[in-house]
């Protein structure tokens, strides 16, 4: 073991130690950048194992999902709130473009369909199993398949052609 | 001035219609209409349906989805009547000019306009406005509405 690494067992909270013992190698990065906040970083296949871990297993909240399109790839950041630890956990995933889509988390945890499908509506990000992945927040006369929030949605457009 | 106007200018009855507001201009109205400033010593009441109301106070930015619903307001409020264009939003859609989720009709004014091209629009601007701009908007409206606007002529 080197010393950065040594340096990164001892930083480690317990918190970011039972993650890793659960993930294992599905974390491809993990830091902690303050006491009360953990980023973690793992590959879009592994989104069902890390809610089962999470949200079933270590009794974690999800506080909210975010979503940014980053022109490559839509970049989904799962905040999960462990209120006893106090401590907010940030799963995050890239999600290739295009056709981006990665499995639901709304068949596990029921909070998350609401913020799926608004993501759905604004990025364009498609969630796979999803119990109803309809229109949420854009209006009933927008057209389909047009997402203001990505970024080949023009900006200052107000116009839904995107011109 | 006929007796429809001298009823509506001696006691006008609000409808509140938010279409798209953040919610600020509607604490300011309900500042307006609550005892602090309490306009309802002018006879102005807060009513529950359209179709009871002289005046509509409208705030927000009129959203895509809201622009038909206010216009259906509009024509379910009997005339003569008047629109208050409550904060920036309303006015000229302020910060949220360029969105994507504004109706593609225009701001408030122009979304009434377009079912009544006639109709008398007051506009109060502020982020949000302060009580004492919205008392000062009535008061002018109801003194255009007594001395009789083109608008009101036409009706």
């Amino acid at each position: 073991m080197t010393v950065d690494e040594m340096h990164q067992a001892a930083a480690e909270q317990p918190l970011a130690a039972r993650i890793r013992a659960g993930l294992k190698e599905r974390v491809a990065a993990m830091r902690q950048t303050r006491p009360n906040r953990l980023f973690v970083e793992v590959g879009p296949a592994s989104i069902l194992e890390v809610g089962a871990l999470l949200f079933r297993q270590m009794g974690a909240r999800l506080a909210t999902i975010s979503g940014v399109d980053l022109r490559d790839a839509v970049e989904i950041n799962y905040h999960f709130a462990f209120d006893r630890e106090a401590c907010v956990v940030t799963v995050k995933t890239r999600v290739p473009k295009p056709d981006p889509h990665i499995e639901s988390l709304a068949p596990m945890i029921a909070g998350a369909n609401w913020i799926e499908r608004e993501i759905n509506d604004l990025i364009g990000c498609r969630f796979e199993h999803h119990p109803g992945l309809e229109r949420l927040i854009l209006a009933d006369t927008w057209p389909a398949g047009v997402h203001p929030l990505s970024r080949e949605f023009a900006a200052g457009s107000s116009s839904p052609s995107g011109v | 001035m006929s007796w429809r106007i001298w009823a509506l200018t001696k006691s006008p009855w609000v409808y509140h219609v938010n279409v798209g507001a953040c919610n600020n201009c509607d604490i300011e109205v309900l500042e307006l209409l609550t005892p602090r400033f309490d306009v309802e010593r002018f006879g102005i009441v807060l009513v529950g349906s359209p179709r009871h109301a002289d005046a509509l106070l409208v705030s927000g930015i009129c959203t895509r989805q809201a622009a038909p619903r206010l216009q259906e307001l509009y024509r379910q409020t009997p005339a003569p009547r008047v629109v208050f264009c409550i904060g920036s939003c309303a006015c000229s859609r302020g910060i949220f000019h360029d969105a994507y989720h504004v109706a593609e009709a225009g701001p408030v004014d122009a979304v009434i306009r377009a079912v009544d091209p006639a109709a008398t629009i007051v506009y109060v601007p502020g982020c949000p406005p302060k009580p004492e701009a919205m008392i000062l908007g009535i008061v002018k409206a109801l003194a255009a509405l007594k001395g009789g606007t083109p608008a009101e002529r036409a009706a």
